[in-house]
């Protein structure tokens, strides 16, 4: 299966890693980095409650460590290891995340195999699973956040495996993996309908209708969420993590800086508006998930793909592992790369994004000749092009369904009514 | 149900499909046609803004904007007991100045804690020309008001040696004055610093890294160094020699092309007009000889502006008080320029008068200087020019290589799938770019700058090879290697891109490849254009229409013209041309670029090797793909 260019993919993926790792300058540098690295997934933060754990501290009482109690425990055992434990875990932990994709990508080639195509793609072979796991590894953006040791890599984790489980068609330990993904980092929840719709559509073996496995599903989610905030309850001895980790989330009582839309807007927010527009805005995130469910219900890949692009431009703490999610499993579906518009203006948008993001923290932190309007300018940018991915995106799904059931106006003028 | 009949009413009236696409492609042909001319037209467009800039009509008086400052509205105290003052300390300078760097430091300390200043001494190393370990002394001392909670200060500041290569004599002898003018007055809401740099650059650099705890290397006559707050503003003092001077210049642009609140400027300037009125200019430009005409005046203006942007462009701090602005402190120094007419000099009183005031109004901040600009362009001491009148010129040179590139981008290879389409275009392409021999050409070129960067760096001394690192050889085998390396990068990016490929890939390749070469320079001028103006806008009008024409033929005598354009443009060449220009050799000009980067922090020369160069690299494989 794999060819000989494909096998050397994850070693190199994994060496260049731990090769940065172990350049100070990068590391640190990039530890602090906000575009990188939020309240809710830096490691300098991880380590600060870590260290009020591991002495019997309350580790939610300093206000400024903001993640669940699993890393705490997963991270105390790790850093009695070794220390070069956790550079080994960060490495090992992406590289897998590659691989993931190759089987999602495998699986998903597998199901659309007798899926309706057209004429012109019956001679064009599909996308080669390690090129999609090339992609997301060999990826800036991925680096750049596994290297900085944001601890959203675990949640990104959990997201394809909890895909890749409903691939094959299992239930309960998709569910496992989607409830460690919202347990982790509250938002991709929204994609549990998404993978109950791949449950249902694939799995030839589960004869049960969509309503039966919805609720089944259902029930595991919540099972397994129970049973994890009720075993860090536990773990920790008190309920208060579940306003440090969940309360900041939602409530967005930390205003660092990031690359999303929230922290600028309600720095400037008045107080007697801010619960109001905080209902909005998180509503804003999860309003997309119905309309998406069932408009695009033939592709739910491709819903899971687009949700992981919502959340990382919608959720109050994005960072741009979360865009690095979002373009490692864009390439799962390269049929619609075809119908695509916008490549070279969103590839613009990125790239701008990416040089003028560090540039303008340096002129508002360090030169002073800024402000913060520069830095929030540039996230809008960056978001621009997000936003613009995802209408590409869904106007090709849509335009190629179109073309596949009508193929006699394949070369004619379609009149958008 | 209006907006129904009207969109039928529309739709009737539309022409049939046809005609309409055939329209379309007429407009596509025609933009495709027009658009390199058009994108060349915008460069010479924002030439031609460029050049307007210095005109009056395109700048503005400048203005103190922040209301605290109130500039020249004080009395003066500075009498002619302190020129009395003054004139004996410039004696006894005079003795200290050629002893030791320890002895001139002792002098000066002693001094400052006469006249109640807590002073210390700072012995710090640093590296010398040829990057050995070099040693220097500063003096300083820090007055304590009594009216201030020691969370801000001012900072006045003079080099032992002047930017003209004499001593800095009347300056000393007039800071130490005030001093003691300074210890006098009880209105001081904010702490003083007094510091005498050893070595200008070096020493000032070495105090202020010190003294925001940035290095620990150095050593004190005291325990630990006297500290007081956050320095709000900083005048530096370089009156060089012990005669009278005829006008004051003003040297403002720090390193990396970053620059003073104007409010500084402005004070010093609103000061140096109404309290001690003295002639003002900007650098070493004549004060005296005002222009009459207007043509006269644009040129004066344009000398000024390209005095900046020399300065900015090349990252060089154009005074030590540049040094200050990375610590988010306004600083300038102000330069006396020796007289040498009939008209009426200024000494020391008026220096006084000058330096008093302008503190005077520092005092008075409320917060840091923050009202007025921090991007701007002075055309003469008075007149300013915004952001907003100067940026577009980059902009459009930004937009001609953008324009370029989409042309570029959208055009296929054969125009015949285009002409045969009968019916409307197909909602997908199913043409595929190569996109990946050229992202090696990119990554190559690159990796390669990287390694030029590592190995010019002043740190590296060829694995501990060479036992005195940086000599002119040194420099020499240094750049030689850099050439070897991107020629090495060159050759294998050419043979990245034209192996194994068939004649249509490879015509196909270059326009992605030069796509890709002009986004990316287009990202490189308009990115850097915001923090270092200048050095944006040279850039743009350098390379813009070089990296337009190039393009590959089959012509030998075209490719070699291009290859030599190209070669041009490469840093060394450049580095060379400049060098020649400024009537100086090629390893001097290298070892002032490693001086910067080693001891200031300069960014030119990792701009040079990671973004400039790489894509210069990438183009000469369009040329030979």
């Amino acid at each position: 299966m794999m060819t000989r260019k494909a096998i050397l993919i994850p070693p190199l993926a994994f060496i260049l890693r731990i090769v940065l790792f172990n350049i100070p300058t990068i590391a640190d540098t990039l530890a602090t980095r906000v575009e990188v690295v939020t309240p809710i997934t830096s490691f300098k933060r991880l380590t600060e409650g870590l260290y009020l754990y591991e002495n019997s501290v309350p580790p939610y009482d300093n206000g400024i460590f903001h993640q669940a109690p699993f890393l705490l425990v997963l991270f105390s055992a790790l850093t009695s290891l070794s220390p070069l434990a956790i550079p080994i875990v960060y490495a090992g932990v992406d590289t897998f995340i590659g691989y993931a994709l190759v089987v999602i990508t495998q699986m998903k080639q597998k199901n659309y195999a007798n899926a309706p195509k057209l004429e012109v793609e019956k001679e064009m072979a599909p996308i080669d699973p390690w090129t999609v796991a090339a992609l997301y590894l060999f990826n800036p953006l991925t680096i750049l956040s596994c290297v900085s040791k944001s601890t959203l890599i675990f949640t990104n984790l959990s997201v394809v495996l909890s895909v890749a489980l409903a691939l094959k068609g299992d239930a309960i330990y998709s569910m496992f993996w989607v409830a460690i993904a919202s347990y982790l980092s509250f938002y991709p929840a929204m994609l549990m309908p998404a993978l109950v719709l791949i449950i249902s559509k694939w799995t030839p073996s589960n004869n049960s209708t969509l309503v039966k496995q919805a609720r089944a599903s259902t029930f595991y989610f919540v099972a397994w969420l129970a049973l994890f905030l009720i075993s860090s309850r536990i773990l920790v001895g008190s309920w208060d993590y579940l306003y440090s980790t969940y309360g900041t989330i939602l409530c967005l009582t930390d205003l660092t800086p990031n690359v999303g839309m929230f922290w600028y807007f309600f720095i400037e927010m008045f107080d007697q508006f801010r619960n109001f527009f905080l209902v909005v805005f998180q509503l804003h995130a999860f309003i997309f998930v119905a309309p998406l469910c069932i408009k695009i219900r033939e592709h739910p890949v491709f819903v899971i793909i687009v949700l992981s692009g919502m959340m990382s431009i919608l959720k109050s703490y994005p960072s741009v592992g979360d865009a690095a999610l979002f373009l490692g499993l864009l390439p799962v579906h390269d049929e619609l790369f075809k119908y695509a518009r916008y490549g070279f203006l969103v590839t613009n948008l990125y790239l701008y994004s990416a040089a003028l993001a560090p540039i303008f923290w340096h002129l508002w932190i360090y030169a002073g000749s800024g402000n913060a309007n520069f830095f929030y300018a540039i996230t809008l940018v960056y978001n621009l092009g997000q936003v613009l991915l995802l209408i590409d995106l869904v106007y090709a799904v849509l335009r190629r369904s179109y073309d596949i059931a009508n193929p006699h106006t394949i070369g004619k003028e379609v009149v958008h009514k | 149900m209006l907006l129904l009949r009207l969109k039928e009413k529309f739709a009737r009236r539309r022409k049939p499909l046809k005609q309409r696409l055939e329209q379309r492609r007429k407009l596509i042909g025609l933009l495709r046609h027009y658009i390199p001319s058009i994108s060349i037209l915008l460069y010479f467009v924002g030439v031609i803004w460029l050049l307007l800039l210095p005109y009056n009509g395109y700048n503005k008086e400048t203005y103190v904007s922040e209301n605290a400052l109130l500039p020249a509205q004080v009395n003066v105290y500075y009498s002619q007991n302190d020129v009395n003052i003054a004139n004996e300390f410039r004696d006894r300078i005079l003795e200290v100045v050629d002893k030791s760097r320890e002895s001139r430091a002792e002098f000066i300390f002693k001094e400052l804690r006469q006249a109640g200043f807590h002073a210390a001494i700072q012995h710090y190393t640093t590296k010398d020309e040829s990057f050995n370990e070099a040693e220097g002394v500063n003096a300083f001392g820090i007055y304590h008001a009594p009216r201030s909670d020691g969370t801000e200060a001012l900072l006045l500041s003079a080099p032992w040696v002047s930017r003209t290569g004499e001593y800095n004599v009347n300056g000393i002898a007039s800071v130490l004055s005030l001093a003691k003018l300074f210890k006098r007055n009880t209105y001081w809401s904010k702490d003083i610093i007094i510091l005498i740099t050893d070595e200008s650059v070096r020493g000032m650099q070495a105090w202020l890294n010190a003294y925001h705890g940035v290095d620990f290397g150095s050593n004190y006559s005291s325990d630990i160094m006297p500290r007081s707050g956050a320095i709000q503003a900083a005048i530096n003092m370089d009156f060089p020699g012990t005669r009278e001077y005829e006008s004051l210049a003003i040297y403002f642009e720090g390193a990396n092309g970053q620059l003073p609140n104007l409010d500084l400027i402005n004070t010093v300037i609103t000061v140096a007009k109404y309290t001690a009125q003295v002639p003002f200019t900007l650098h070493d430009n004549d004060a005296i000889n005002r222009p009459q005409t207007p043509v006269e005046s644009y040129l004066a203006s344009l000398k000024h502006l390209t005095d900046t942007i020399r300065f900015q462009a090349l990252g060089h701090p154009s005074s030590d008080a540049g040094l200050a602005l990375r610590y988010k402190i306004d600083a300038i120094t102000i330069h006396g320029i020796t007289a040498t007419g009939m008209h009426q000099p200024f000494d020391f009183h008026r220096m006084g008068i000058l330096v008093e005031s302008t503190f005077r109004s520092l005092n008075n901040l409320l917060e840091h200087l923050h009202q007025s600009f921090f991007f701007y362009f002075l055309t003469n001491a008075e007149r300013y020019v915004s952001i907003g009148m100067y940026m577009p010129p980059v902009i459009l040179f930004a937009c001609c290589l953008v324009l370029q590139s989409l042309v570029l981008w959208y055009s296929p290879a054969r125009d015949d799938n285009l002409k045969q389409e009968t019916g409307a275009s197909l909602a997908y392409s199913t043409s595929k770019k190569n996109l990946g021999a050229c992202f090696s050409v990119l990554v190559t070129t690159h990796a390669a700058g990287l390694l030029i960067f590592y190995i010019v760096r002043p740190a590296f001394d060829f694995g501990g090879a060479i036992v005195a690192p940086n000599t002119e050889q040194v420099t020499i085998v240094k750049l030689s290697v850099s050439c070897g390396i991107a020629a090495t990068a060159i050759l294998m990016a050419v043979s990245l891109i034209s192996s194994k490929q068939s004649e249509v890939q490879v015509m196909e390749n270059w326009r992605v490849l030069k796509s890709l070469c002009l986004a990316l320079t287009a990202l490189i001028v308009a990115s850097i254009s915001l923090i270092n103006f200048s050095l944006g806008a040279v850039m743009g009008l350098i390379v813009v229409i070089p990296y337009s024409l190039i393009q590959p033929t089959a012509k030998m005598p075209l490719r070699l013209l291009q290859a030599v354009m190209l070669t041009v443009l490469s840093p060394v060449v450049t580095l060379y041309l400049v060098a020649t220009l400024s009537r100086s050799h090629v390893v001097n000009a290298v070892t002032v670029l490693l001086t910067d980067y080693e001891v200031v922090d300069v960014w030119l020369l990792a701009f040079m090797c990671t973004a400039y160069w790489p894509v210069n690299m990438a183009l000469y494989t369009v040329i030979f793909a």
